[in-house]
């Protein structure tokens, strides 16, 4: 998959001493790392200060990282035990049910059963899942298609050129634009 | 120039970029917030789409943060590699004559005996390796003194450890009254070898 080969080539950047690279990783899973963290923690301001010893503890790791499997997936189970410790430090009971022991990517999907909202947070996410399937929907045919085919189908640029029928660098204009649109609608929300 | 840029941030979270065009990149998310936040907004509309559900949202200091932390890794990380290098000689050294000391001292502590069953473990949990000593050598059983009135064995620590590992069978234990009460027992050995015979 393009993501996981896009994760490696970061992974080894970092590995080669690039520090911007990690920060893109964690731009990428910093939301993810954050929710699942919290799922242990519960409280979020813990739960941010154990994400970031979690994301720390994958740096000081990543030299020895050898992609046997996607880099998310070695950081979700560094995030798991982290949490855990902290747990434990804190004469605190873990889960009853253990994370550790779920697909990761099976976790994302069933993170929509997160209890840990706040009203305000439950109405800004509201409003944000709103504005982005209204924009999707306000998507010329072309753009809709393209960016449906690489954030839910998790195509390649190469898959999608060949479903689509068009160019790669074509679908990587479309993909962006289609971004583009969405976020300008989006930011006015988060800033 | 910015489209330019988001398109590259755009196909980077794809893992679709060049590797020039993402070392560009990484320089330029470095040096302008503004490409970070775009890429932190792309990535948030991702997850919605994929999930349905939005995450938890986390302004740029969760990720500003943890860049300062991991600079200052990394300068910890050369800082240390440029001193140990330079004393690596003389500590390496060190180091190995004292872990073989500590081996010694570590092994003796766990030795447990057949027979009188001198249980040297009881008070040292950390070591839970035990293993059977072997017979000693019969011109050292040899000697030992045996003395009604003044044997005594030594019981400090390691030295009796090392006695106990050679010579229990062949000791008694005697208690002197010439021992001062905070001595328990020593051992005397007659460092003199037996008589060669003709």
């Amino acid at each position: 998959m393009a993501d996981e080969s896009g994760d490696w080539d970061l992974v080894q950047r970092v590995q080669g001493g690039e520090k911007a690279a990690f920060d893109v990783l964690v731009l990428k899973y910093q939301h993810k790392i954050v929710n699942l963290v919290m799922r242990y923690v519960q409280d979020p301001v813990e739960s941010l200060d154990v994400a970031q010893e979690a994301f720390i503890k994958a740096y000081r790791a990543i030299p020895s990282f050898r992609g046997e499997s996607a880099f998310y997936t070695w950081l979700y189970r560094i995030a798991i035990n982290t949490a855990k410790n902290y747990l434990v430090a804190r004469k605190r009971r873990p889960l009853e049910y253990d994370l550790d022991l779920q697909d990761p990517q099976q976790y994302d999907m069933d993170s929509r059963l997160s209890d840990a909202e706040t009203p305000e947070g439950h109405v800004l996410g509201e409003e944000i899942r709103g504005v982005v399937n209204d924009a999707i929907n306000g998507l010329s045919e072309d753009l809709r298609t393209a960016i449906v085919l690489r954030e839910i189908e998790g195509m390649s640029y190469e898959e999608i050129a060949r479903e689509m029928e068009c160019p790669v660098g074509t679908v990587r204009s479309r993909i962006f634009r289609a971004r583009d649109a969405i976020d300008k609608l989006l930011r006015p929300l988060l800033d | 120039m910015m489209d330019k840029v988001n398109q590259q941030i755009s196909a980077c979270l794809d893992g679709e970029l060049s590797s020039g065009e993402t070392q560009l990149l990484l320089k330029r998310l470095g040096r302008d917030v503004r490409y970070r936040d775009t890429l932190s907004r792309y990535v948030l509309l991702g997850e919605v789409m994929r999930n349905g559900v939005v995450p938890e949202l986390l302004d740029s200091r969760f990720a500003d943060m943890l860049a300062s932390r991991v600079s200052d890794e990394a300068q910890g990380a050369k800082s240390v590699s440029s001193w140990a290098g330079k004393f690596r000689r003389t500590v390496l050294g060190s180091s190995v004559a004292a872990a073989v000391a500590l081996l010694v001292i570590a092994s003796l502590q766990n030795v447990m005996l057949d027979g009188g069953q001198l249980d040297l473990g009881a008070d040292n949990e950390a070591a839970p390796i035990s293993y059977t000593v072997p017979e000693p050598p019969d011109q050292l059983g040899s000697y030992l003194v045996r003395s009604s009135s003044q044997a005594v064995i030594a019981r400090n620590s390691s030295w009796d450890r090392v006695v106990a590992a050679g010579f229990v069978k062949e000791v008694e234990v005697m208690k002197s009254v010439d021992v001062q009460k905070d001595v328990n027992e020593r051992l005397v050995m007659d460092p003199a070898p037996p008589e060669k015979q003709p």
